[in-house]
């Protein structure tokens, strides 16, 4: 895990783009936050093989999302039956229902179909927010983060040394 | 920026992707015994275990060896073992996550066998202990066949006629102080002797003013005593009705003893009517335990007949375990329940031997397969048993409005040490016999309307009557042990939760014509004793009931004297 947070933080403060980032804490927020055992994270994790989303930011990702769907599946159970018993869209899961492939999606499930439609809506726009904020950072906080005291504790932590062996720098941050 | 594809990454998923269908491939056998355990035992509330389960894909089937279901009230037997389950499995249905078994096949399926280990859960056991025990010999008891002692009826029995005497003279008692106290302010002998005083004064005065004056005084002395007379007359009608009531009283007092005996005789007394339900009381209560038995295995198979649904807007919400979501079923093209079995064909070991039977459309969603659960078992020529046929149907094809019907036919089976009652009076074992059953069994929504109809041929019955038993007991005993055939007829009825059983047999005829003389003589004994002894008891209070009224009648005596003596006056 320590050496995930390094890899992690060596991506963030280095020249790597935003965008791979982003990409992998979204697409890492829709298998966190939709039930692991779904057929769509089969296809997340294709998507995270073959785009360049960042591997390490990806599985921190996971990580985080996961602990956040703890919390938020009852609401999600709830946003699923809405839609599932939505009269208007009777038809539309009555006809998916009867499609193997989306049996196996577990799409009629009140948790995978609330948490999936939550994870797809703020797809778009946790991207571009995931995107600035690490511009930002880049830009405002990174300068001011190495001289804080909180990274001063953290050169001095184990954490460091595992970040060390990960850049094999031995320098600075 | 960089190219947006990973080449590499292709190779990366695709050795990913191998790496899971090795590991299934390897371990999905260990999983499924994993998941039919744990699932299995939380459907029964005790430990379901199998010694093996294979998967094959082509054709997809499972095979499952040695499975034993614990019976969740006797943790150290299993309700069933099976040797061997073998099932094919629909594909297709599978990726659709239905549990689709066309055909299963189970062999050497033995009933109620021993546990080496307990298969208790721990949370269940807990939960079972809250539970009140089940006493399966509770309200067995075959009636008391002792004459009772007339001493110990007469020393715990109230008798009316003692309490009627003690309120008789109580009342007559206080009756005849007020009349006492009445008789002193009437007109008595010495106020009748001053009248009669005053009227020689004026027959002897003399002269004309004398005669006048006497005239006068004559009119008031008779005006007096007339008033004295009415006074005493009012009085004497009074206490004619009091008395007539006392009189009235005291026969219906002479009469009570009567009374009491016939009530004692009624109450304690042996006869045919106490042993007519003597099949009940041996029936009774081992028909009652197999009613309960049998409802309780209904209620436990309740979750592969039916499950909890809802509707929400015409779609069907089914509700899984908590934190895990609730799943919304829409309309089908081809309606198939999620879990199906659609034909097993099993074979049943039990002592005597084995027999074979089809169990039909094994699902708890019914209503969307359409048709209900059927089974049909049959066997023969066993070991203690001619002929066996078990047979029903379990239609819950309209979840509000279940019926459950059930047949049983038993022929020929070998009746061996059967114990009837244990009761000290009458102990009584069927040694041998063989018996012919027939079960007619409907449960409708919660409402039991069952028909057992069981006939005993080449019975020995055994009654180990103690040396000490009174002569009805022998004689019960002497007649069971003549008995070769009988029939026992069971109608049951009610609900699931308060039913009642109706039991007839021919045994209560043969008992009451048997024990008929023995009651009859015994009887007669009692009733004497009874009579001499309430006679006693009431004699003296009796007598002094009696006396009391005699010396009530003695005002009326007295008044009519005065009533004599004051007309005479006038």
């Amino acid at each position: 895990m320590l050496k995930l947070i390094a890899k992690f933080l060596k991506v963030l403060n280095s020249e790597a783009e935003p965008g791979q980032i982003s990409l992998a804490f979204c697409l890492a927020m829709v298998v966190g936050l939709t039930p692991l055992m779904s057929l769509h994270n089969i296809l997340v994790l294709f998507l995270v093989c073959v785009l360049r989303a960042n591997l390490s930011a990806f599985l921190l990702g996971v990580f985080a999302f996961t602990g956040v769907a703890y919390l938020l599946d009852p609401l999600f159970s709830q946003l699923g039956i809405v839609l599932l018993t939505a009269g208007t869209l009777k038809s539309l899961w009555s006809s998916l229902y009867n499609i193997t492939l989306f049996r196996l999606e577990n799409f009629n499930n009140s948790i995978v179909m609330g948490s999936l439609v939550f994870a797809l809506i703020v797809f778009v726009p946790m991207y571009f927010l995931f995107n600035l904020l690490i511009t930002k950072y880049r830009d405002h906080l990174l300068r001011w983060v190495e001289k804080s005291r909180l990274m001063k504790f953290f050169l001095a932590s184990k954490l460091y040394r595992v970040y060390k062996t990960v850049t094999g720098l031995g320098g600075a941050v | 920026m960089k190219a947006i594809i990973r080449w590499q990454g292709l190779g990366v998923f695709g050795f990913v992707a191998a790496l899971i269908c090795l590991f299934a491939l390897f371990f999905i056998d260990t999983i499924i015994k994993g998941i039919i355990e744990k699932q299995g035992s939380a459907l029964v509330g005790a430990r379901v275990e199998l010694a093996e389960a294979d998967l094959t894909f082509f054709p997809a089937g499972l095979q499952v060896s040695r499975l034993q279901i614990t019976n969740p009230d006797k943790p150290f037997r299993n309700i069933v073992e099976i040797d061997r389950l073998a099932m094919s499995l629909d594909a297709m249905r599978l990726l659709q996550r239905k549990i689709i078994i066309e055909q299963m096949a189970m062999e050497g399926i033995r009933p109620d066998t021993t546990r080496r280990k307990s298969g208790a859960l721990p949370k269940y056991s807990a939960r079972k202990k809250a539970a009140a025990p089940v006493d399966s010999k509770d309200g067995f008891k075959i009636p008391s066949l002792q004459i009772p002692d007339v001493k110990e009826v007469l020393g715990k029995e109230k008798l009316a006629s003692l309490e009627l005497a003690k309120n008789y003279q109580e009342q007559i008692k206080a009756d005849m102080l007020k009349w006492q106290q009445q008789l002193a302010e009437l007109p008595d002998e010495s106020k009748l002797a001053q009248y009669k005083e005053r009227l020689n004064k004026l027959k002897s005065s003399s002269g004309l003013a004398g005669l006048l004056g006497g005239a006068t005084e004559l009119v008031a002395i008779r005006q007096e005593i007339q008033t004295d007379l009415d006074r005493l007359q009012t009085a004497q009608r009074d206490f004619t009705e009091v008395s007539a009531s006392y009189k009235k009283r005291l026969a219906e007092l002479q009469n009570a003893p009567r009374q009491d005996i016939k009530r004692l005789v009624a109450k304690y007394s042996l006869s045919g009517r106490g042993l007519a339900n003597l099949s009940s009381l041996l029936f009774g209560s081992k028909t009652g335990n197999i009613v309960e038995q049998a409802l309780s295995w209904h209620a436990k198979a309740q979750p592969l007949l039916e499950r909890r649904k809802e509707k929400k807007d015409g779609s069907e919400i089914v509700k899984p375990a908590r934190g895990k979501g609730v799943w919304v079923r829409f309309e089908e093209r081809e309606p198939l329940p999620d879990f199906l079995v659609r034909n097993i064909t099993a074979s049943v070991q039990i002592a005597a031997g084995s027999f074979d039977g089809t169990i039909k459309n094994v699902t708890p969603d019914q209503d969307v397969l359409g048709a209900p659960l059927s089974f049909t078992f049959a066997g023969d020529s066993m070991q203690g048993l001619q002929a066996i046929s078990f047979d029903g149907v379990l239609d819950h094809v309209n979840p509000t409005l279940p019926r459950d019907t059930v047949n049983l036919e038993i022929i020929g089976f070998a009746l061996e040490k059967a114990v009837l009652s244990d009761d000290e009076n009458l102990p009584v074992t069927i040694n041998s016999g063989l018996v012919d059953l027939a079960v007619q069994a409907v449960l409708q929504q919660r409402d039991v309307n069952a028909d057992v109809d069981a006939k005993l041929k080449s019975a020995d019955f055994t009654t180990a009557s103690p040396q000490q038993s009174d002569a009805i007991s022998q004689a019960i005993a002497k007649t069971l042990s003549d008995i070769t055939n009988l029939t026992a007829k069971a109608k049951i009825t009610g609900t699931a939760d308060n039913y009642d059983i109706q039991l007839s047999s021919d045994l209560d005829n043969i008992l009451k014509q048997a024990v008929a003389n023995t009651i009859k003589d015994q009887t007669a004994r009692f009733e004497q004793d009874l009579k001499d002894g309430v006679m006693a008891k009431t004699k003296g209070p009796l007598a002094a009931a009696t006396t009391s009224f005699s010396d009530f009648d003695g005002i009326a005596k007295e008044l009519t004297a005065r009533l004599q003596a004051g007309g005479n006056l006038l």
